[in-house]
């Protein structure tokens, strides 16, 4: 599942299409859109409207297994030649509280990069910058996601406008700059989804095994946990499946003294 | 040689020699200054195993913490004080046991630049006792000489010091030091275990034939070298692979070239050992008899496999050459 984080409507409204995410009626308090691989919040914005929704957004959904985080949007540079350009962001300043956040890019991808600076105002004079890009949101949204997400799964992409401080960007003239890179993100979403898939030691059928039978043997919390990692350790050293396990579905236990023998005979073979 | 998506450089040392030389290596890599080394390595939440796979470089400067001091040491070295030390965190190998995994918050490689700071610190402590100093803890300095030059230095330094200097590896790149005069005092360690161990358990290491090609040319050098079998790690055939193992070391190495012989079994904080196991609880380091000892993750069997070990080698060694690891030792493995 791949979180998305933009602070404007505008700015999500290609990934909408693009994506065909459904919105979220039930929810009150953010506009949250989602299929079953993505999951889009409109944070409104500012860095405390950013971590709010961070917050909230992944507190309310879950976390899945190799989820990762991505704040897109518009911001302003320094330089007129990084105009209409996509970076992806290596460092991240916060210019109140000159903190700054290092996103761990460990994939090979196409964009450029740049440094971020995220300001609680928009910024008129490009002097006040010490990074070459500037924002209003970045800082608050990587402080909230990496409570949430190890450091290699928080990414920021940002789109440069035109002007410094956005002042007389339309919505339609966001919209069209986005959809002009839809293309290239979704490259990069798909690209992120491959390099960090995690490999399941057990297939689905061994993990249904393995809580069958800890529930007929009627095994405790930690009897359970035991015998998960009998499994596991057997899994790996032999390099074999534990499916022979079904051949104890039939063992009866009525008292907790059965349960320790019948316990005891499984792990037996699995040592 | 390596790649580095990343190096990240701390502002203080941009303009340092040894930055500007590694950094002329990789002219790829992306440039990232940063303040302080600690804010790229200390972030919350990183993902060891995963950064492994994409390492990337921190160059930095060290500024406090040029060493740490160790147990005393069971040798017989006299009153001599042991300490530790690193220029470098982390390390280009992957041994699934290796400790660091379970110390270090990142496994970025952070390479402290500032070899002059240590030299003046281990000035300071060797004119007021005298210094066992393992310069190799935290990473494997060999292995990265082509990038740092490191180890030279260190053995140069060394040369005009009162001081004993040990430098462990798994690499096969004593050759980079060829055209040295190694002094006396420079202890060459060579951490040697069979080849099936190698394939499994050390991932990136120099096979064991291109570490035992590489102990040859320090002994041709006249150098008496160290040996440390360790972690002794079980596998399937423990006697047959590991007597057959004792067999070609010692049949490559002569007796009289070899120091002595560290003979220890896979041991690991407890602690550390959690952290290890909820990175990766499908390791083969816990798929085995293992249990905790006095706070210390470890096989059932270690003493076992060790004292097994310890009489092989012993079948061509003077047993007073041979250390088996014991409680005393404890703190300067870890
Ligand atoms: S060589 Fe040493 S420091 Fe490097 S990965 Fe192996 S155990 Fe760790």
């Amino acid at each position: 599942m791949i979180f998305l984080f933009t602070a404007l409507y505008a700015e999500a409204y290609p990934f909408i299409n693009y994506f065909k995410l459904k919105r979220d009626l039930q929810n009150n308090y953010f506009q949250v859109f989602s299929n079953d691989e993505a999951l889009l919040t409109v944070t409104g914005v500012g860095k405390i409207n950013s971590a709010i929704a961070v917050a909230y957004t992944l507190g309310r959904y879950g976390i899945y297994r190799d989820s990762f985080a991505l704040n897109f949007g518009i911001a302003g540079s320094k330089f007129p030649q990084m105009k209409g350009h996509l970076y992806l962001i290596n460092k991240v300043i916060d210019s109140e509280t000159k903190k700054v956040f290092v996103p761990d890019v460990l994939v090979d991808h196409s964009f450029e990069e740049s440094d971020l600076e995220t300001f609680n105002h928009p910024v008129k004079d490009a002097y006040r910058m010490e990074a070459n890009l500037c924002d209003m949101e970045g800082s608050g949204f990587y402080q909230a996601a990496s409570k949430f997400f190890d450091a290699h799964q928080i990414y920021l992409l940002k789109l440069v406008s035109d002007s410094l401080d956005f002042e007389g960007i339309s919505r339609d003239f966001v919209i069209q700059l986005v959809e002009e890179k839809l293309k290239e993100i979704d490259e990069f979403i798909k690209m992120i989804k491959e390099s960090f898939k995690t490999e399941e030691v057990f297939s689905e059928e061994e993990k249904n095994i393995i809580k069958t039978l800890s529930d007929k043997l009627k095994l405790t919390a930690s009897q359970r946990q035991i015998l998960y990692k009998a499994c596991l350790h057997y899994k790996v050293r032999e390099n074999k499946g534990v499916d022979f396990l079904k051949g104890f579905f039939g063992m009866e236990v009525t008292n907790k003294k059965e349960r320790e023998k019948a316990f005891e005979e499984v792990l037996s073979h699995l040592r | 040689m390596k790649k580095f998506s990343h190096i990240y450089v701390e502002e203080d040392v941009k303009n340092h020699p040894l930055t500007i030389k590694i950094l002329s290596k990789f002219p790829k890599s992306k440039i990232v200054y940063i303040n302080r080394y600690s804010e790229v390595f200390n972030r919350p939440n990183q993902n060891y195993l995963v950064q492994k796979k994409g390492q990337n470089l921190i160059i930095a400067k060290k500024r406090h913490d040029f060493l740490y001091k160790g147990s005393e040491l069971c040798e017989d070295f006299g009153n001599i004080h042991f300490f530790h030390t690193s220029n470098i965190y982390n390390c280009v190998y992957e041994c699934e046991y290796c400790y660091l995994q379970g110390l270090y918050p990142s496994a970025h490689l952070v390479i402290f630049v500032n070899m002059e700071d240590y030299f003046r610190e281990i000035d300071k402590l060797i004119e007021r006792k005298k210094i066992y100093l393992s310069i190799s803890y935290e990473t494997d300095l060999l292995a990265l000489e082509y990038l740092t030059g490191f180890t030279r230095e260190w053995i140069e330094y060394a040369s005009s010091r009162d001081l004993l200097l040990e430098i462990k590896t798994k690499s096969a790149n004593f050759p980079a030091l060829e055209d040295l005069e190694i002094p006396p005092n420079v202890i060459f360690a060579w951490t040697l275990l069979p080849q099936p161990v190698i394939d499994r358990y050390e991932k990136f290491t120099p096979s064991l034939e291109m570490r035992l090609k590489s102990i040859k040319k320090a002994i041709s050098r006249g150098l008496r070298i160290r040996i440390s079998i360790e972690p002794v790690m079980y596998l399937e055939n423990f006697e047959e692979v590991y007597s057959q193992f004792v067999k070609e070391v010692f049949s490559c190495i002569p007796e009289k070239s070899v120091r002595d012989v560290n003979i220890g079994a896979f041991r690991l904080p407890k602690e550390q050992a959690k952290r290890i196991e909820k990175l990766n609880e499908a390791s083969l380091i816990f798929c085995y008899d293992t249990v905790v000892k006095d706070e210390v993750f470890t096989y059932r069997n270690a003493s076992d496999y060790e004292n097994f070990v310890a009489e092989e080698v012993k079948k061509y060694v003077p047993s007073e050459k041979v250390y088996v690891f014991n409680k005393k030792e404890k703190s300067s493995l870890f």
